[in-house]
């Protein structure tokens, strides 16, 4: 399906929940508003004609100003399409509903934006941490303005 | 019988823990495993040993300055590594690349899927125990990493493909030793094939050992040769051309039935199919003295975000990059194959013994610092 | 002077005059043999294990295109030297909560199993320390002593994964030692004779009397359960140090590890020289246009060649999981040696 026709078929089911951010990439990218995004993602992938089965990556951006974000590239094995898929969370408590009913492979993305953001996930299987050691207790480290005992920054040339 | 008898005998289970040492290079990947006897019952993988956020670093960096950082992301197969961010800020930036930059990226690429693969075929097979392969797997990556010397002097990281382009054009002898290679390689694929394919051994350790069944892949991230062994013939050089791939013919090797054999025997094909992409590679290379287009110093994107990928050797790698218009990036988010590779270990492993966890682990050739970045 | 078959007869025989002269009990002549024999083998022992790792690394070498050891002597003939005198020089590290008695006499129990097959093994005409008319049967009995010494070091080490390792060790030696033990009986019936000099005797003048014409199965089964029985890859499993552990040795160090090491490789001769005597023909020459070769010559010819084989294998395969061992040994080699010997026995019976 082309950029237009999956827009037209997330718009036809979310109507004004969905925000398309307008570029010239290939694949769509879109926001959808928090509550509705666990409904978008069992869309995503269980829609016969949009048929998103794979999950490529989820991340965490953090925006100081305004939000948080977590996005997710999809694609389609069958389909060969891609689209982008962007929820904004609050800015202070930034929490979301966990994805792996859908997508198995969102485990260890969400587990690395939990301990990296602090975004919090509900309902995710195994919330461990997974790339910080155990003991870590320094905050966020991937938010902007985050520093830690040994942080030097990057002097400005 | 057997069910009144497992009463009686008190079973025990117990926790082995194997690494974060490992004695086949597969890196530093700790895993506990719940065992029943000599089953494994439950495999919890704990990794982040190779953390060094380099997420984090690459918002200090310009487009430029990170891009050695993407070597050491993935060092067996740099190459690769190094295009996929180069593709991923060309298609933000909109920025044309000569083509025979082009050309010379492909055939750099397959020539280092040839060596990562090589080193996966030697340790794979000194994990089952036949230390020969290994030796000869890497007298054969001698001679790739020579072309690599030959070209832009290193032998491991190369950071050779640079945004726009490549950084340099290679060596008038490079041609000439490349082909020699392809031809002489051939031979060798043979000869692995003739120690390992046939053989009862290697067959009664790898055959319907470790079976992940399409649906099951799919949905844990699986890409490249562990969901071509599993039969569905999905690479991104195909489904979604990049670079002058589309002008290139090769076949996806596929496995039927998702074992271990299988993606030993994907492997094994996508040696020929490199050989093949290099040789119309080197044939189709355009005369030019261009190999880098003309880009600021200090590069700067336009404000958006971009999300590509390509085909590593391991699988399906790519970048998720918000840039706000500055010379650094705002956000990067690097997604390497490894990562959804081994997340299938679990279940493929869960059942069977240890024995069969090495060949498993070996066949869906996991590089650690690429899931831990 | 190459001449060195029965040694032992004419030594008996040039000092028993000397003996009866000085009015000393002939019994202290045979002890003086005895010994003497003893300390022979011990020397040519320790020498055919200098060659033998010095082999083992350059035909490993060669198969995998590199050239092995070239420094230390020419070629490295004096790498096995140094190796002895730096494991020599090592810390003799015992761990706290090990079984001090047992682990001390583990590799003793596993050096001298591994010795004493050689009392009966023909190295050439005449040239055997002693001839037991139960030659084979003895020889059987002692190699079983090495589960014995795998035992000790597995439990006495008292670590979870050594012990792990000496089990399955001793469950796969004693699993392959029934096919191993039917095979040669083959050879046996043939001959009519368990003795080994009598055994060596029977296979004529001619090669084409070698037992391994008609006992060609037998020899097979012979060859991949006595490679089981050393631990030799295809079936090395326990010792593997890409599984968990290094099996049951992990707990050694120094002089006691050597010493296991020395064990194995002892092990590999001796079960190559037993193929050589039951099926090769033991010291007999080919043809006997070629008997001036020394007979001693060609029994080592024929057992450095087995050994040979048994390097090629282990640089070649890969090793077999622990279940599909056993399941080889017991659903596989036992009926076909079984089969063997029933068929032997026909043969024998009806040729008669």
């Amino acid at each position: 399906m082309t950029k237009e026709e999956i827009i037209n078929r997330f718009k036809g089911k979310f109507g004004s929940d969905i925000e398309v951010v307008e570029n010239n990439q290939p694949e769509p990218y879109l926001y959808i508003s928090a509550a509705r995004y666990q409904e978008l993602c069992e869309f995503a992938k269980n829609d016969p004609q949009l048929d998103f089965d794979f999950l490529f990556q989820l991340a965490g951006v953090h925006y100081p100003d305004s939000r948080f974000e977590v996005v997710l590239c999809l694609s389609s094995h069958r389909k060969i399409h891609k689209a982008v898929i962007k929820v904004k969370l609050d800015k202070d408590n930034p929490a979301t509903v966990s994805v792996s009913d859908f997508w198995a492979t969102s485990a260890w993305f969400e587990r690395e934006a939990m301990e990296l953001f602090g975004i919090k996930f509900a309902n995710h299987p195994d919330p461990r941490p997974l790339l910080l050691y155990e003991d870590w207790d320094y905050g966020y480290p991937m938010r902007k303005g985050w520093t830690g005992p040994d942080f030097i920054p990057m002097p400005e040339k | 019988m057997m069910e009144t008898l497992k009463e009686h005998l008190r079973e025990e289970e117990f926790l082995i823990n194997m690494g974060p040492q490992h004695p086949s290079t597969h890196g530093v990947l700790r895993l506990v495993l719940r065992m029943e006897g000599e089953f494994i019952r439950e495999l919890t993988p704990h990794v982040g040993y190779l953390h060094r956020s380099i997420e984090k670093i690459a918002e200090n960096r310009t487009y430029n300055q990170f891009m050695p950082y993407t070597d050491r992301i993935d060092y067996c197969a740099s190459m690769p590594s190094n295009l996929a961010w180069a593709v991923a800020v060309e298609k933000l930036g909109g920025i044309e690349v000569p083509e025979r930059a082009e050309y010379l990226r492909v055939i750099m690429v397959e020539l280092n899927r040839i060596a990562s693969h090589l080193i996966w075929l030697g340790t794979m097979s000194l994990d089952l125990g036949a230390v020969t392969p290994f030796l000869y797997a890497f007298r054969e990556r001698e001679w790739v990493l020579d072309l690599f010397e030959m070209t832009c002097g290193q032998r491991l990281t190369y950071h050779y493909i640079r945004i726009g382009g490549v950084s340099r054009d290679i060596p008038p002898e490079f041609e000439k030793s490349c082909r020699e290679f392809i031809k002489d390689f051939r031979h060798k694929v043979d000869d692995y094939e003739a120690i390992l394919t046939e053989n009862p051994i290697f067959l009664g350790r790898t055959k319907g050992i470790g079976i992940l069944p399409l649906d099951l892949a799919e949905n844990l991230g699986a890409s490249g040769p562990t969901i071509r062994g599993s039969n569905y013939a999905w690479d991104i050089r195909k489904a979604e051309p990049y670079s002058i791939y589309n002008r290139i013919n090769f076949d996806i090797p596929t496995g039927k039935n998702g074992d271990v054999w299988d993606r030993y025997m994907v492997r094994i094909q996508e040696f020929r199919q490199s050989c093949r992409i290099i040789e119309q590679a080197l044939d189709g290379l355009p005369q030019s003295d261009t190999v880098r287009s003309k880009l600021p110093a200090v590069l700067r994107l336009p404000a958006g975000e971009v999300f590509s990928r390509i085909e590593a050797p391991r699988g399906e790698m790519g970048y998720y990059i918000v840039s706000d218009g500055e010379k650094k990036p705002y956000r990067v988010k690097i997604r390497t194959a490894s990562y959804g590779n081994l997340q299938c270990l679990a279940p493929m492993a869960i059942g069977l013994k240890i024995a069969d966890l090495v060949a498993i682990f070996g066949s869906i050739d996991v590089i650690l610092p690429e899931v831990d970045r | 002077m190459f001449e060195l078959d029965g040694l032992l007869m004419r030594l008996h025989q040039a000092l028993s005059n000397w003996f009866v002269a000085h009015g000393v009990p002939a019994v202290w002549l045979d002890i003086l043999i005895m010994v003497f024999a003893a300390l022979v083998l011990i020397a040519f022992l320790a020498l055919s294990v200098l060659f033998l790792v010095w082999w083992e690394r350059k035909v490993s070498a060669h198969i995998q295109d590199r050239l092995g050891p070239m420094r230390t002597g020419p070629h490295g003939i004096l790498q096995t030297l140094a190796d002895g005198i730096k494991l020599l020089q090592k810390e003799d590290i015992v761990p706290d909560v090990a079984d001090k008695k047992v682990y001390f006499w583990a590799p003793v129990v596993a050096f001298v199993a591994a010795y004493l097959a050689y009392i009966v093994i023909p190295f050439g005409k005449g040239l055997v320390a002693r001839d037991l008319n139960i030659g084979v049967v003895y020889i059987v009995a002692i190699t079983s002593f090495t589960v014995i010494s795998l035992l000790m070091a597995g439990w006495a080490s008292n670590n979870k994964y050594a012990l792990l390792g000496g089990m399955r060790s001793a469950a796969q030696i004693v699993s392959y030692e029934v096919p191993l033990t039917i095979s040669l009986l083959g050879s046996v019936m043939l001959a009519g004779s368990l003795s080994m000099v009598d055994i060596v005797e029977a296979q004529g003048p001619y090669f084409w009397r070698w037992y391994c014409f008609p006992q060609i199965l037998g020899l097979g089964i012979y060859f991949v359960a006595a490679t089981a029985e050393a631990n030799r890859t295809p079936f090395d499993l326990p010792e593997a140090e890409q599984e968990l552990v290094a099996g049951f040795n992990v707990e050694y160090s120094g002089m006691k590890f050597a010493m296991f090491f020395l064990a194995e490789f002892i092990n590999m001769f001796t079960i190559s020289a037993i193929a050589t005597t039951l099926f090769l023909g033991g010291w007999q020459p080919p043809l006997p246009g070629l008997a001036f070769i020394p007979s001693w010559i060609w029994f080592l010819g024929k057992t450095l060649f087995l050994v040979f084989v048994l390097m090629w294998f282990r640089w070649t395969y890969p090793r077999l999981r622990v279940d599909q061992l056993m399941n080889f040994a017991w659903k596989f080699l036992l009926p076909l040696s079984f089969a063997n010997l029933i068929l032997t026995g026909i043969g024998v019976y009806l040729l008669k």
